[in-house]
């Protein structure tokens, strides 16, 4: 626990030998210029003496502020507090620990702690940022909100379209509504390179099976800027082959699929650095990647 | 004005006799049958359309093939085929609304130049910072009027400053307002060659019926008007979607900033719905005047590149009688190289006096039978006509230079000889 962090909380502040030096040579100036000069300098004197003071003051609160990963256990709740809605989350854990606490059955006991074992890592996880979604579509109402959210000016995602179904069923639809809304009307801009099997996208033919076509198509006609790259192109870098969305600089999302393009697993991590990577990623795939505009160009095609 | 030579295209071209006279057919017909059933028959079909005895009535509109027959005539104009897509408006800030949404819903920063003209410029900017994207803007301006940089390295200097900023989309005019040819098809292709271009915006305002088209060609969407260099004096604004790939983005975007009313142009919702033959009778009663005009002008446009160079050719030998004219006359040209230079000449006064306002000198041009724009700074811009210039021409020119030269009042009047020649008297 405690560590040597300053608090002005229960404790008493041991004062030092400076702190009455500062004061008593305060208290001497303060007292010469009175003494020897007109009320416009006493002034003047005591406005520099007051600024001084709330300027250390303030430095010296700030510094003293502790920081949640330096906290004490006993201090984690005063310092929760301040943010209610955790505080009411930490409420709720605490009191379902002691209530496991005081449960006797070894068994039960045996098993309560694999579960909180498991509780705790996926609390760490959150805490660094991570959110995954296993086995739901339930991601798309974040997604949605994350896309909405103001400041958000440039959303890039990248599709892995393993199959013609991809982002075909209704919550993929829906998703593809929100995009076209935000991006017709909204300050969103959105990218999208598509990675396509080889099934969806055979090698000698200029443009993908109809039904991902017409997807792809739509997005452009609402001026989405769409990137496309066949997956055997990507042998060289598999590391590529990922279902991901960059939002902003705010987070990234990597969605698994199944063979049937169902939804495995989202996650969803609110993360600098790791945006940073994913950028890193996108840029290569880029590389790799032809514009649908350019294939119309290319093969002199109508939209 | 009889007798006036009128060099002021650049701002509203001189009416052409062919949309002269098609225009005042169609006053006449709107004076005798302003809303009949055979009036909407021959909108939408043309003057084919017509009983013989009402093609009889107005022979002058035997050029109006109904809108889609003018949209086909206006997109050979800019060497398109008849499937190219053409919009019509009453203004063309409407379709500027259109330009900076369709560049901007596809690029995140597009290059624009400090010679693009202010009022686009400022669609541009409220739409970027609407969207949270960016605009580069080179300054090319000076180094143009001030010569000494060739085609060649005009296209790489914008090709480059286009990489650097990391660009991703264009809009820049064919020709800028104070005369300059700017090779767009060129620049577009130097650029692409590195950084595919999203969109690529053309501004034809002072290019269309004044520079081959060639020159401005390879991008997605063109605006220009007609009331400038084809002369059909009534304003419509025109743009045209050349590049197939867009075509459909472009309808979308601009059917829904239709419906939201974000584009509220009367000429355009008309037009659209005429040539669907879908009138929804509820919409606003629009001024269709300027149809007319610009279908009898096209008469008198030319009909290719071809036809288009010639014409270059004989406005760019007109600039330089005038610009020789000028050095006589206490002038001195402003003229970029010459693989930027186009009918439109810019002259400014040697000595220019501290009191001098664009309107006087633009008076006093007049005064003398020259119809000119004028700025504060001194510079005159004169539009070069398509026939080659008279000797009487000339001997006009030459005489309102010397004549309307700013300070040239106050030259001669401490001689007392205001009849004088001021160069002879200066001297």
């Amino acid at each position: 626990m405690a560590k040597d962090v300053p608090n002005c909380g229960n404790r008493r502040i041991r004062l030092s030998y400076r702190f009455a030096v500062a004061v008593g040579g305060g208290v001497l100036l303060t007292a010469i210029v009175c003494a020897s000069s007109g009320p416009s300098v006493q002034s003047a004197l005591l406005g520099i003496l007051l600024s001084i003071s709330i300027g250390l003051a303030w430095e010296c609160l700030s510094r003293q502020r502790p920081m949640g990963r330096d906290l004490g256990l006993l201090e984690t709740p005063f310092f929760l507090s301040h943010d209610t809605q955790v505080f009411d989350r930490y409420r709720q854990i605490s009191q379902s620990l002691l209530t496991v606490s005081q449960k006797p059955d070894p068994i039960y006991r045996e098993v309560a702690l694999e579960e909180l074992t498991r509780l705790a890592a996926e609390c760490a996880e959150v805490a660094a940022g991570k959110i995954v979604y296993e086995g739901t579509e339930t991601w798309r109402i974040i997604y949605d909100k994350l896309l909405r959210s103001p400041g958000l000016h440039l959303y890039r995602s990248v599709a892995w379209v393993k199959n013609a179904n991809y982002w075909q069923d209704e919550p993929g639809r829906q998703s593809m509504k929100v995009n076209f809304e935000l991006h017709d009307n909204g300050p969103l801009n959105i990218e999208r390179i598509v990675i396509l099997a080889n099934e969806v996208w055979p090698a000698k033919e200029p443009l993908p099976v109809e039904r991902i076509h017409r997807w792809i198509r739509e997005q452009n006609d609402h001026g989405i800027w769409v990137k496309m790259v066949r997956e055997s192109e990507l042998a060289q870098e598999p590391e590529l082959i990922a279902d991901i969305g960059i939002y902003g600089s705010r987070a990234v999302g990597v969605q698994e699929l199944d063979e049937q393009c169902r939804t495995v697993r989202f996650t969803l991590t609110f993360d600098f650095n790791e945006v940073t990577k994913a950028e890193e990623r996108w840029n290569r795939l880029s590389v790799y990647s032809t514009s649908y505009q350019e294939l119309l160009d290319r093969f002199d095609l109508d939209e | 004005m009889i007798g006036t030579l009128y060099l002021d295209t650049a701002r509203l071209g001189q009416m052409s006799p062919t949309a002269r006279d098609t225009y005042l057919d169609f006053v006449r017909l709107t004076a005798e049958e302003p809303s009949s059933l055979y009036f909407e028959e021959f909108l939408q079909h043309g003057w084919a359309a017509w009983p013989a005895s009402y093609r009889n009535r107005f022979r002058a509109l035997e050029s109006w093939q109904g809108v889609a027959g003018l949209k086909h005539l206006l997109a050979r104009l800019v060497g398109q085929p008849r499937d190219c897509r053409v919009l019509l408006a009453n203004r063309s800030a409407q379709l500027m609304k259109l330009v900076a949404r369709l560049l901007f819903r596809r690029c995140r920063n597009v290059l624009t130049s400090d010679v693009n003209w202010p009022s686009y410029q400022r669609f541009l900017s409220a739409e970027a910072t609407r969207t949270g994207n960016s605009i580069t803007t080179i300054p090319v301006r000076d180094m143009l009027l001030r010569g000494g940089i060739t085609r060649d390295e005009l296209v790489s200097f914008i090709a480059e400053e286009s990489f650097k900023a990391g660009c991703d989309g264009l809009f820049l005019p064919a020709v800028s307002n104070l005369g300059v040819l700017f090779p767009t098809h060129e620049i577009v292709r130097a650029i692409d060659s590195r950084v595919q271009l999203r969109f690529v915006a053309v501004d034809a305002a002072q290019a269309f019926c004044h520079v081959p088209a060639a020159s401005y060609a390879g991008s997605d969407l063109l605006i220009a008007g007609c009331h400038k260099w084809l002369g059909a004096n009534q304003t419509m604004g025109m743009a045209f979607c050349p590049r197939k790939r867009s075509r459909s983005f472009i309808e979308r975007t601009l059917r829904r900033m239709v419906d939201a009313r974000q584009i509220d142009d009367p000429l355009l919702r008309f037009t659209e719905q005429l040539e669907r033959g879908q009138l929804d009778g509820y919409s606003e009663t629009t001024n269709i005047a300027p149809l007319f005009s610009c279908c009898g002008a096209i008469d008198m446009a030319p009909a290719n590149d071809l036809e288009q160079e010639q014409q270059l050719r004989i406005r760019r030998l007109n600039a330089d009688v005038v610009s020789e004219a000028a050095n006589d006359s206490g002038w001195m040209p402003v003229r970029s190289v010459t693989d930027f230079q186009t009918g439109i000449l810019l002259l400014k006064p040697r000595h220019l006096p501290r009191r001098s306002s664009a309107k006087s000198v633009r008076a006093a041009f007049q005064k003398h039978g020259v119809i000119l724009s004028t700025y504060d700074d001194g510079l005159i811009r004169l539009s070069m006509p398509r026939r080659p210039f008279t000797d009487d021409n000339v001997a006009c020119i030459r005489e309102s230079l010397v004549h309307a030269r700013p300070g040239y009042r106050r030259i001669m009047r401490p001689l007392s000889l205001p009849h004088a020649d001021p160069d002879r008297r200066t001297a």
